[in-house]
This record gives structure tokens, sequence and C-alpha cells, in this order.
């Protein structure tokens, strides 16, 4: 096992650096401009569809009603020649959101769901949809007492605000 | 019973530590309620417990019974004379108790009173206030009443 040993000690030091090379800095904001499109009757179908029921949930006060529109949305497979769907889905998310903030175990679902999708390892379309959502993801991280990730949620969403900012007055 | 001597009906042993043991068995006997009735004895009651106290772990406990008729004070008085160690025991007992109750209300008193978290409140008001300015921007869900079949557009450039 001995001359092994020096193999051992490269394995674990590239294990160390691979795993600070993958946690993304919390702060890490990395954008991108996208506009919805759809190329085909079945692009034009889901995007058609999933604006109905975004309407439909934001018209309703009810949470009964909004949920199973939001969810079954977000269920949805996207089909290809789809563009901007990214958009719709975070609009359904920070809606799924601000309906469960009534009680922290609400907000607990809402960080498991929004948590994945505005991760800082993802590009996140560059629009007042993903500031809201990170807002509410922000709150609902805050609820569950997990402050660190409230305070660096925050800060993205402000600096994404900055640059929506920065695009419209140029 | 003689008073002039604090009660003890036997001399008092000049030892070492035999004062500690009179200590303790003083405070057994005036901490009887029939016995430590005036202000007087209240006072010498408190007295011997700052100076046990003082002591640290080197001080001894006194035996605090409920008062029995019949002999309870000579009872108690004669349990801790016999075994003056066991009072000893008692003390680091007392201040380990002590400890824990106060680790405990410590690790406690946060949760009923949680401090204010400063660093997050004024990034979240100002979040919600830029958040406040959006408002007018129309949902992706308005925006897609626009959408004209077509060919995806990389980038969003028209």
């Amino acid at each position: 096992m001995r001359p092994h040993g020096w193999r051992a000690w490269l394995l674990a030091g590239a294990l160390c650096g691979c795993e600070g090379a993958m946690a993304p800095d919390p702060l890490r904001l990395d954008v991108e401009v996208v506009s919805l499109s759809a190329d085909g009757a079945e692009a034009t179908a889901y995007l058609q569809q999933a604006g109905r029921d975004l309407r439909a949930a934001r018209a309703s006060d009810d949470p009964q009603r909004r949920e199973p529109l939001l969810t079954a949305l977000l269920a949805r497979p996207v089909p290809a020649r789809v563009e901007g769907a990214a958009l719709l889905r975070l609009e359904a998310a920070a809606l799924l959101c601000e309906t469960w903030m009534q009680d922290v175990a609400g907000a607990r679902r809402a960080v498991g769901l929004l948590g994945p999708m505005l991760t800082p390892a993802r590009t996140l379309p560059l629009d007042p949809v993903t500031a809201r959502a990170l807002v509410c993801y922000g709150d609902a991280a805050r609820r569950v007492g997990d402050d660190d990730a409230a305070a660096s949620t925050y800060m993205r969403a402000i600096r994404l605000m900055q640059r929506l900012q920065e695009e419209a007055m140029p | 019973m003689n008073r002039s001597n604090g009660g003890f009906s036997e001399p008092i042993s000049k030892e070492p530590g035999s004062s500690d043991q009179a200590l303790v068995a003083l405070l057994v006997e005036l901490s009887e309620p029939a016995r430590a009735a005036t202000a007087d004895e209240r006072e010498a009651v408190e007295r011997a417990l700052a100076v046990l106290e003082a002591r640290g772990a080197g001080a001894q406990t006194p035996t605090l019974r409920a008062p029995s008729p019949g002999g309870a004070v000579s009872e108690a008085r004669g349990a801790v004379a016999r075994t003056p160690a066991r009072a000893g025991r008692r003390a680091p007992g007392v201040f380990v108790g002590l400890a824990v109750a106060a680790a405990v209300a410590l690790a406690v008193l946060p949760r009923h009173q949680p401090a204010p978290d400063r660093a997050v409140e004024p990034l979240a008001s100002a979040a919600h206030a830029a958040l406040a300015s959006l408002a007018l921007a129309p949902a992706p869900s308005d925006r897609v009443r626009e959408v004209v079949p077509g060919p995806p557009r990389r980038g969003g450039q028209p």
C-alpha cells in the first residue's frame, strides 16, 4: 500500500480541487437575453397553453385554483423548437412561490422548487420575471431561516435589476 | 437548647474542617422555620450561605429538610456531623447544576428571542423596492400573445 500513498494524496487533492471548482459562487449571476418564440404547431400550442394557464392563475385569488394550473404547467414537457420556455416556467414558479408563502411549510416547498431553477450555476433569463422569482426565493429562504441563501439571492436579484435598468437605459 | 453557641448542645470541635461542619449544622438548624423566624436568624443564615459560597468547592452545603416534629434538627445535625464528606460532595453538584441550567438558558433564550437579521433586512427591503419599480413590465404570459410562429431566434434578437 505504501507505494500507492502518493496516488491517494493526488486523488484526494484532485477531489478537493474538483469540489471547490464545482461549488458555484453563491453570488454568481450569469444572464442572457431570452425572447419567446415557437416554430411549429406543437411549440406554438405549448406557448399558447402556457400563456392561458398563467393568465388564469394570475387572475384567480383562490390558491386552490392557482396551484393546479401552475403545477401542471411546470410538469408539462417543453417541446422542441420553443424558445423562452424558461421565462414561462419562471413566471409559474414565482406565482407558486407567492401562493405558498402563507406558511413555513409552503416556504420550504418554494425553496425546493425555486432553488434548482435559480441556482448560481445556471444562466438565467434577463427578465423582470427572473427578478421576481429571485426575490420570492429570497423571501422563502428567509422564512425558513436560511439567511445566507436569502441574502445572496436578494443581492443577485438587485444585480439583475441593475442589469435590466442598464439594458433599458444604456 | 443552648442558644449561646448557636443552638448546639455539644461543644464545637476545633479540629480542621470542623468549623465547616459546625456551619453546616448551624444552617440546618436555622433553616427550620420555627428557629429561623426572627430577622437576626435569617440574616445569620444569609451570612453563612455567603461564607459557603465564598469557599467555593470546599464549601459544605447544609442538608435542608422539611420541618418535622420531634428531633428533626438533631437528626439532621447528626447525619451531617457523622458524614461531613457527604455534604461536601453535594456542593459541586449544585455548581454543576447551576452551570447546566445557565447553559440550557443560553441555548434556549435565543430561540425564544431571535436576534433581528440585520444583514438580510436591508437587502430584502432594497430588493422589494427595486422589484416594485418593475411592476409595470409585462409578464411573459402577456407577451405570449405577441408571439408569431416562426423559427427560434437565438439570443432574443429580432
